[in-house]
């Protein structure tokens, strides 16, 4: 039994000894993340994950400049846009080539954005580039696009924060199936391994036209859940930890002597309340708009994210153009007021039921819930119940006009306050539970923002998002509550230099570097 | 055919009926509960309903219930699990490329579990009614008690966030897990043949937390069950009698008592199994751990009906083949039982 015992011990004390951290090299870049890719496909994937994997790997004609809202050559260095927003023409870089060696000219531009529009995978986001009617080479280095109807906003579209925007090579990339992993970009990176549920690997590519990325090895992990991921950026298993946080674990990271926290100015992760403006109780427009009263932003914010999220009085993130807040503060003496208008009163209460998906959008979403149901049902005259659906039979209720009142959020598929407008009012008020095709300002709505899409000019598109976003104030389809502040956070090794989230929501891994 | 070839063939032909019904449960189950996968999918997102039905067209989710039953036992019959609907990859192809992390987890938690609760059971059993053997029921039933995931999350913070050991998840270390190619992909065999014992080290350090608590849950079961058999086998005859002859105790225990009281133990390991693969779904969820069991959890957030239904008659399968190894050696420790 001795022998036994000391054996065992000594087997733990050579295993105790051989506890010892690997150390990172600074060629090396780990960033873990609660993230997943989908599938890494350009026409049939459409997440931010699975986009920002893709980006690390191939350029579009354009991109976001870093912190800002405004587009900024890429694979293309200038372009010309037609007077009428509808021809568009892209002058390309000519010392770009694909990591397969293939020279990233105007012909592979042409076949990259045609073979997406061809595919178009259902799961994919090809309808934000499907405007695109024809794409002619003029010369080795110059194509023009023209769009079936003019849009303004088509710029946007072409920067590398759209999937299908990117460019890949037509040598190395299926042109009738989807890519799911095998392609050849133009980008900073290459691709090196990818596991799903597990790792991404990339390499710099050393012939990029553009600056090189400033680490040659990067490795991004997934993490199943926030707490892990909180737990192996304070053991220094990673250095970047990338969304998502949990609230409270941003909170306390801060307060970290050996991490950095930084976080954009602005989230464009929106969170709202929607209501089906058919339903028989919230069809009545004074109802939505004693809802639109009746709730507690800041409650929201501080007692379910700690503090990690700002209120938001518009659907247009603070800060972008055409952003305008227009929603009221809570108000409950005119909420009340607004009811018993509709004919609520203390004794014949509005009984309504608000729905939510509890795991979609994180583990919190119950509570905001709760909060919302306690201000609504601080009320005199309202009495609200809280139900949820798993999100397949939620979005499926939704879309057929199940529930009057309901959660959603959004995230912009392009920097262009029409996204955080057009989607629930013109684009898929069905699909997206408003059925706001069924309210008599439906019209008006299409007709500005056909006006918007047509109008180049930025200030003048921004009165039009202006204008709409006072209509909606209005007609209440919608009512914003937070921008979720928690994914515009990366924390990091003291190590780590030039990390930050920008209003793209993503970081710029080939910018960053270790000491 | 010998006897135990005629009682191999007897327990898969008693398996077969059983997956059938497994299949067939899981399969209504998942389509009549609400909400479909093409919803989870693209629900909620800026497309049309168009889209929605062609998707849904697509994937054959729009024929009648009874149609896609047939289509589906007539593809298991051919080999063919269908689609991953995530990933889109044969479902089959994406539960072995994960499948040894749950079979390296699972062996490694056993191994830990046997250890420690015979370990201990056997101690409590010698030390009876003294301060050793309270503690040690207080820990086997503490043990079994624990949730399986609050332990993981208490390992994580003292082992790995505040004593800085251990890493908090994943096989292996960023860097390695770049560069190492594994060839069966149980990485601790594999890095033996490479030779790479570095990463074996490596391997052993991130293998170690998980193993752990999805093997202390289980040595709490076996831990008591050790101590009880051990106690009634001690007052034995045979054993009084090897003792008055004069054998070492140490003997008298490990050589003579263990023995016979390992065998109800055996008897429970094949169903321990089938505990250790749903301890395994939490394990695998808060080490990120990229097993079998988190693809399947993975998937049913995803209403993945093609991968929930094969990781579910994947791990039946399973687990009917290890209570028929169990089944088998009983037969072999314990020359009592005939086939």
């Amino acid at each position: 039994m001795k022998k036994v015992s000391v054996l065992l011990l000594t087997g733990l004390l050579l295993f105790g000894l051989s506890l010892v951290g690997f150390a990172q090299d600074t060629d090396t870049l780990v960033m873990g993340t609660t993230d997943r890719v989908t599938q890494l496909s350009p026409a049939n994937s459409y997440d931010h994950y699975s986009w920002h994997v893709l980006r690390m790997c191939t350029d579009a004609l354009l991109t976001i400049k870093p912190k800002t809202d405004e587009v900024a050559p890429s694979l293309a260095k200038d372009w010309e846009v037609g007077p009428d927003a509808q021809v568009y023409t892209f002058h390309l870089a000519e010392d770009a080539t694909f990591t397969d060696g293939e020279p990233a000219n105007a012909e592979a531009v042409k076949w990259s954005l045609e073979r997406a529009l061809r595919l178009d995978g259902p799961e994919g986001g090809v309808g934000l580039i499907k405007m695109i009617d024809t794409i002619e080479v003029l010369d080795e280095y110059t194509v023009k696009i023209t769009l079936k109807s003019p849009d303004a906003t088509f710029l946007k579209r072409m920067t590398g924060q759209i999937g299908p925007a990117l460019i890949w090579s037509p040598k190395s990339t299926p042109a009738d199936e989807f890519a799911k992993g095998e392609f050849a970009g133009v980008g900073p990176y290459k691709l090196k391994s990818f596991t799903p549920d597990q790792s991404v690997v990339y390499e710099a590519y050393d012939g990029y036209y553009g600056e090189n990325a400033k680490t040659k090895n990067v490795v991004e992990l997934k993490y199943t859940q926030s707490a892990q991921l909180r737990s192996a950026i304070e053991s220094g298993d990673i250095d970047i930890a990338f969304r998502t946080l949990n609230p409270i674990d941003i909170v306390q990271l801060e307060e970290d002597p050996n991490l950095k926290t930084e976080h954009a100015a602005v989230s464009p992760s929106v969170r709202y309340l929607l209501f089906n403006v058919t339903h028989k109780q919230f069809g009545d427009e004074r109802v939505r708009k004693a809802v639109s009263h009746a709730v507690s932003r800041n409650e929201i914010v501080e007692q379910v994210f700690s503090g990690v999220g700002k209120p938001i009085y518009t659907m247009v993130p603070e800060g972008w153009a055409g952003s305008l807040p227009t929603f009221p503060k809570q108000d409950l003496a005119k909420a009340e007021s607004l009811l018993e208008s509709a004919g609520y009163t203390e004794d014949n209460p509005l009984e309504a039921v608000l729905w939510f998906s509890p795991k979609h959008y994180g583990t919190t979403e119950a509570d905001v819930a709760a909060v919302v149901q306690g201000s609504l049902n601080s009320l005199s005259n309202m009495d609200v119940k809280v139900k949820s659906l798993e999100w397949g039979a939620y979005t499926e209720q939704m879309s057929q006009g199940g529930f009057g009142m309901f959660f959603l959020g959004w995230y912009p598929d392009y920097l262009e306050a029409s996204n955080f407008i057009a989607p629930w009012t013109t684009e898929s008020p069905e699909g997206l539970g408003t059925f706001f095709n069924h309210h008599p300002n439906y019209d008006a709505y299409v007709k500005i923002m056909d006006t918007a899409k047509a109008t180049p000019d930025v200030e003048k598109r921004s009165a039009l998002y202006e204008s709409l976003q006072i209509l909606s104030t209005e007609d209440v389809m919608w009512v914003p509550l937070w921008s979720n502040m928690a994914q515009a956070y990366v924390v990091t090794q003291d190590n780590v230099m030039n990390a930050y989230v920008d209003q793209t929501m993503d970081i710029h891994i080939p910018l960053i570097w270790k000491e | 055919m010998n006897n135990l070839g005629a009682y191999i063939v007897k327990r898969l032909a008693t398996t077969i009926p059983m997956l059938f019904v497994l299949i067939t449960v899981v399969f209504i189950l998942l389509r009549v509960i609400p909400g479909d996968p093409v919803q989870a999918m693209l629900g909620g997102r800026n497309v049309s309903k168009e889209l929605i039905e062609r998707k849904r067209a697509e994937l054959g989710f729009d024929k009648p219930i009874h149609e896609q039953y047939v289509e589906y036992l007539a593809g298991i019959f051919k080999g063919d699990f269908g689609n991953s609907l995530r990933t889109d990859k044969p479902v089959l192809q994406e539960i072995f490329s994960r499948f040894p992390a749950t079979l390296e987890l699972a062996f490694w938690g056993m191994f830990i579990a046997l250890l420690l609760g015979v370990g201990t059971g056997v101690w409590a059993a010698v030390k009876s009614d003294t301060l050793i053997d309270h503690g040690l029921r207080i820990f086997h039933i503490g043990a079994f008690a624990v949730p399986i995931f609050w332990m993981g999350l208490m390992f994580q913070i003292v082992f790995a966030v505040y004593l800085g050991w251990l890493p908090v998840g994943n096989r292996l270390g960023a860097l390695s897990m770049a560069m190492f190619t594994p060839i069966t992909k149980l990485y601790v065999i594999d890095t033996i043949i490479k030779g790479r014992f570095d990463l074996l080290i490596e391997t052993l350090r991130h293998l170690l937390l998980p193993a752990l608590t999805l093997g202390i849950i289980q040595a709490g079961l076996l831990g008591r069950m050790s101590r009880a058999n051990m106690l009634e086998i001690i007052d034995l005859d045979y054993v009084k009698t090897a003792r008055a002859k004069g054998l070492a105790e140490r003997i008298v225990v490990f050589k003579h008592a263990l023995r016979n009281a390992m065998i109800p133990i055996i008897t429970v390991l094949g169903l321990q199994f089938a505990i250790l693969m749903g301890g395994a779904v939490l394990t695998e969820t808060v080490y990120s751990w990229p097993g079998v069991a988190r693809f399947l959890i993975r998937s049913v957030d995803a209403r993945d009906y093609p991968a929930i239904q094969g990781s579910i008659i994947f791990i039946a399968i399973f687990i009917s083949v290890i209570n028929l190894i169990v089944d088998v050696l009983y037969a072999q420790l314990d020359p009592r039982v005939r086939y």
